[in-house]
């Protein structure tokens, strides 16, 4: 579903100095359906690895395929397409602002020219998926980090890409709200059949939700390791209980 | 009679006796500042827009553009103004027909007005986190829909807020226009309260202008709060 070959990225040196090789030599290909993890120490070149694969940055050497279309051999206009059938969501969820979070979704839906009319059902459809089709009409503010990722994950599925990528998706939430968006995610997989490409730094995020993992250092490639499943994962159905399993057993009557 | 019924009274008078010319100073410069800013939202915003798109580092880098575009602003705004005015006489002759009167002033006005939103659009939109832009690319859109449909609503209580700084130092600039007959509050205080002495009108007109600025600064600072919803 996603090949790269040879792929290196240089940046143009930020100021005086010298130019930074993010990415050197990277070749690794990812299977239909499958979750792919990247791991790997702050600056070791993860993000520029996923941003290459919308081609939000153009590779220096090398070429990047998903499903068999090479973005930078493309018009603009057929690369903006191809782009909304690749889903990415964000550290800081990237919500924009001043809009509510149906107009968030709806935007992406106007961009592909689809009328306001039939927005509405498909806007309402990803929200539910998510469990926010109640806070439609409020504004990002106004949610949870864990509530406003929800809704970014609602906003990359409405379009129904063929493959997600994910830059550190749970970096910003607290643990309870990484479970939410770690069980999201797993559903997107099971249900949607959606190849997952996910960045993280958290170990126990990729162990959770991935069947392979490349680990990069200093933007070469160490490795790919099969992930193997974890130990069933004790999920909390609500902070309170995670913290009292996780401090001790024993409790004091208030 | 006190000294300060004498004031109210012979101010009351002034007013009374220079209530038409007032109107018509006052309609003046709301010709002049009308005019000065349809062209700063026509022309100053896309100008502003394509001077953040085309600078170094922005979405859309063209040096070319960029020195042009960023020229005008600068050499608009450091030109004093009053040599401006008459250094412009024959393009406003050639665009009115005539150099003189309210049409004419508004010319080398919306000049300034054009600069002086383009400079701040720029600045405004350069406000926007970078991330915006990059999910208008994530998203497919084009330069254009990642401008109106991204950095705009982003942008939008900045564009606002700038708007309304524009208008009051355009209100500044407008005071001069008497120079080529282009009349408004600023004339009419020069006129009446420094050329025949009727101080009362002067500080009238004076006080004009400072509530004007005010009734400005307060509905531009609400509409842009009423965008904002970046807090809660
Ligand atoms: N736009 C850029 N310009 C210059 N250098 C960059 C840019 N983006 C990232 N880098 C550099 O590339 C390297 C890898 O960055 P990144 O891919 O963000 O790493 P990670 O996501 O693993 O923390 C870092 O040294 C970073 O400073
Ligand atoms: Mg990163």
């Amino acid at each position: 579903m996603i090949a790269l070959q040879g792929v290196s990225k240089v940046y143009p040196a930020r100021r005086e100095g010298h130019t930074v090789c993010a990415l050197d030599e990277i070749t690794l290909s990812v299977q239909a359906q499958e979750v792919f993890g990247i791991v790997g120490q702050s600056g070791s070149g993860k993000s520029t690895l996923l941003r290459l694969i919308n081609h939000l940055e153009a590779p220096t050497e090398g070429t990047v395929e998903v499903a068999g279309v090479d973005l930078a051999q493309l018009s603009l206009r057929a690369r903006r397409a191809q782009r909304r059938r690749i889903g990415m969501i964000f550290q800081d969820f990237n919500l924009l602002a001043n809009k509510t979070v149906f107009d968030n979704i709806a935007l992406v839906l106007s961009l592909e020219g689809r009328r306001r009319r039939s927005q509405r059902d498909r806007v309402m459809e990803v929200l539910d998926y998510v469990n926010m089709a109640d806070r439609a009409h409020q504004h990002p503010i106004q949610l949870s980090g864990g509530e406003q990722q929800r809704v970014a994950i609602a906003r990359a599925l409405v379009t129904d890409p063929a493959v997600l990528l994910c830059d550190e998706p749970t970096s910003a939430l607290d643990p309870q709200h990484t479970d939410d968006v770690v069980e999201i995610l797993s559903q997107v997989r099971r249900d949607l059949g959606t190849t997952i490409m996910l960045v993280s730094h958290e170990l126990e995020l990729v162990k959770t939700l991935c069947d392979r993992a490349a680990i990069l250092e200093a933007g070469q490639l160490a490795g790919i390791t099969e992930v193997s499943a974890p130990e069933a994962r004790e999920t909390y159905a609500s902070y309170s209980e995670r913290a009292r399993t996780y401090l001790g057993p024993k409790e004091e009557q208030a | 009679m006190s000294q300060e019924q004498g004031f109210f009274q012979s101010l009351s008078r002034s007013i009374a006796q220079y209530q038409d010319e007032m109107v018509a100073s006052i309609v003046e410069t709301g010709i002049m500042l009308g005019a000065s800013l349809i062209a700063a939202l026509l022309v100053g915003l896309p100008m502003g827009t394509w001077m953040y798109l085309s600078r170094k580092n922005g979405p859309s880098p063209s040096g070319g553009i960029y020195a042009v575009l960023n020229a005008y602003v600068n050499i608009v705004r450091s030109v004093p103004f009053l040599l401006f005015v008459v250094a412009l006489i024959p393009f406003t002759r050639w665009l009115v027909g005539t150099s003189f009167g309210t049409a004419a002033a508004s010319v080398p006005l919306a000049f300034v007005a054009v600069a002086l939103y383009a400079r701040w659009v720029e600045q405004t939109l350069l406000d926007v986190p970078r991330r915006v832009v990059d999910l208008a690319h994530v998203l497919g859109a084009s330069t254009f829909g990642m401008v109106t449909r991204f950095l705009y609503p982003e942008a939008r209580s900045g564009l606002v807020l700038s708007l309304t700084t524009v208008t009051i130092s355009l209100i500044s600039y407008s005071t001069i226009m008497g120079v080529v007959g282009g009349g408004g509050v600023g004339d009419f205080a020069m006129r009446y309260g420094y050329q025949t002495y009727e101080t009362e009108i002067m500080y009238t007109a004076i006080v004009i202008m400072v509530v004007a600025v005010m009734l400005i600064q307060a509905t531009g600072t609400f509409i842009s709060r009423r965008l904002d919803k970046r807090i809660r």
